[in-house]
């Protein structure tokens, strides 16, 4: 047949194409139900990262040790956030100047320890 | 006077048939070459990859193959007078019409390519089915151009319709095993609109989306473990050769590429895949695609209207993605934000990033990219499974 004359059969071509679009969904949807499966499978092998907050301390560690480990890291944390943050700037400490009722009440808790010692 | 009119018959004959400039083709019936018409088209996409480095890995070639082929005479993509065949010929040939390079750049990816948003949300597999709804659309669109006197086979319409799932290698792949006359235009198409994938996505995300559901925030995916990453692309690859097997060559190769990424045993092999191997073969499938688009041959009415068959595959594959996570949405308890539907078409990663940065304008701290890179890798198996359709389709 002459090529200018050729017209295409709608019908074939509209229901073939529909059915093949389909397919792709298919297709994907079995992909998607097996990585959903094998995604449950692992997550309930893998065990959980992280040390759980119920569970007993890590071995060879009593609560004395990992306090003293936080506070290791805590200080770190801070020099590290000091240095990367305020590497150029003076170090500015907040200076209070005491009220008239702060020193009175800080002489009153003075004496009362020093008495105390006393005895 | 003898001797002198020899040589000046020979330096004559010498000019006419030995140079190449007297043997330009010509519109027919008017005085206007066609060679220089196809000079312009290089040089445009030539300044489209090398000023605005728009996809240059491929344009660069493309546009030099085209450009270096329309001269008359050029020894490149013909065939000797003993029949051996030229240069370029034999690359197209051996790289092209046999389906190697395609395939190999499916390796190359698959090295190159974290499966890990895709695991972490199968889900968003369903959006790279949908943005596959273009393809199909203008496979629609091409068959109706034969009703202003263009001619378009089915095989012709599956091989522009596969142009809007955005990946090169599988555009090739199709369209050199159902219509290898339309090739160079066909992968012209697909490339050139990749890469103006950010200029053809915000305007329909924006039409098909509301603010408020651009600005919907996703949960952060889970981690994906070694041996997950590990397992996919072998229940990936089983599964498609199972089901679409003519696409086997293709998802094959992708998966192969990642299984030695993922597997981290072969380091050597994965790197060469990602770099070396890779590098090698887009210079000689962009020479090759260049190549293909000889004057006589191009500068008909069937590229023009490939050009804007494809533009329009790419608006409504990209539509056809928003619009699958907005139906999906209805059903979901935890709703996806629409824009990443838009990289349901599978120009990996571009599309993904035209998602976040669209929602980002919306939402300075919405970071969408991971999230949407599921869908763009949803779109390259999408895209291959339309291809194996098609193949199928004309072979079964």
């Amino acid at each position: 047949m002459d090529p200018q004359n050729w017209r295409p059969d709608w019908v074939f071509a509209i229901t073939t194409l529909l059915i093949r679009f389909f397919g792709i969904f298919i297709v994907l949807a079995i992909l998607q139900i097996c990585m959903q499966i094998s995604g449950y499978i692992f997550s309930r092998l893998t065990p959980k990262e992280g040390p759980s907050l119920e569970g007993p301390p890590p071995s060879g560690g009593s609560v004395e040790d990992r306090e003293e480990e936080q506070e290791i890291a805590a200080a770190i944390g801070v020099a590290l956030s000091l240095y990367r943050a305020e590497m150029d700037q003076p170090l500015k400490l907040p200076t209070v100047s005491p009220s008239e009722w702060a020193i009175s009440g800080r002489v009153a808790q003075l004496q009362s320890r020093l008495q105390r010692n006393w005895r | 006077m003898m001797e002198n009119k020899t040589v000046i018959e020979l330096i004559w004959e010498i000019i006419k048939t030995q140079m190449g400039f007297l043997h330009f083709h010509y519109w027919e019936g008017l005085p206007i070459p066609l060679e220089p018409i196809m000079w312009v088209i290089a040089l445009f996409f030539i300044y489209l990859a090398v000023a605005k480095e728009y996809e240059p890995l491929l344009l660069l070639p493309i546009g030099f193959g085209i450009f270096i082929v329309n001269f008359p005479l050029t020894p490149l993509m013909g065939f000797d007078p003993d029949g051996k065949r030229q240069l370029f010929n034999i690359f197209y040939h051996y790289g092209v019409e046999w389906e190697v390079i395609p395939c190999v750049i499916f390796l190359g990816l698959g090295a190159m390519t974290d499966f890990g948003p895709l695991i972490a949300n199968p889900k968003t597999l369903i959006v790279g089915a949908g943005a596959q709804l273009g393809v199909f659309i203008t496979f629609l669109g091409v068959l109706a151009c034969n009703y202003i006197g263009i001619h378009f086979s089915y095989k012709d319409a599956a091989s522009v319709g596969i142009i809007g799932g955005a990946d090169g290698p599988t555009t090739i792949y199709l369209t050199a095993k159902l219509a290898p006359h339309l090739l160079g235009a066909n992968a012209l198409a697909a490339y050139s609109y990749m890469a103006m994938v950010p200029l053809i996505q915000p305007p329909i995300m924006r039409m098909l989306t509301t603010p408020e559901e651009r600005r919907i925030r996703m949960r952060q995916l889970r981690p994906v473990s070694q041996r997950e990453k590990i397992l996919f692309p072998l229940i990936a690859a089983g599964l498609i050769a199972l089901l679409v097997p003519a696409v086997t060559p293709l998802m094959g190769m992708f998966m192969l590429g990642n299984f030695m990424r993922e597997s981290g045993v072969v380091k050597r092999l994965s790197d060469t895949a990602q770099h070396a191997l890779m590098n090698i073969v887009t210079i000689f499938l962009g020479i090759s695609v260049g190549a293909t688009m000889q004057a006589t041959t191009f500068l008909t009415p069937k590229p023009l209207l490939i050009f804007t068959l494809g533009l329009f595959d790419f608006f409504v594959c990209t539509a056809g993605g928003i619009l699958t996570v907005k139906v999906m949405n209805l059903f979901l308890r935890e709703k996806m934000n629409p824009l990443i539907g838009s990289a349901g078409v599978s120009a990996v990663p571009m599309a993904a990033r035209v998602s976040h940065l669209i929602g980002r304008q919306e939402d300075p701290d919405n970071w969408l990219l991971m999230h949407a890179m599921g869908p763009n890798l949803a779109g390259v198996i999408g895209t291959a499974s339309a291809a194996g359709m098609f193949i199928a389709m004309f072979t079964s």
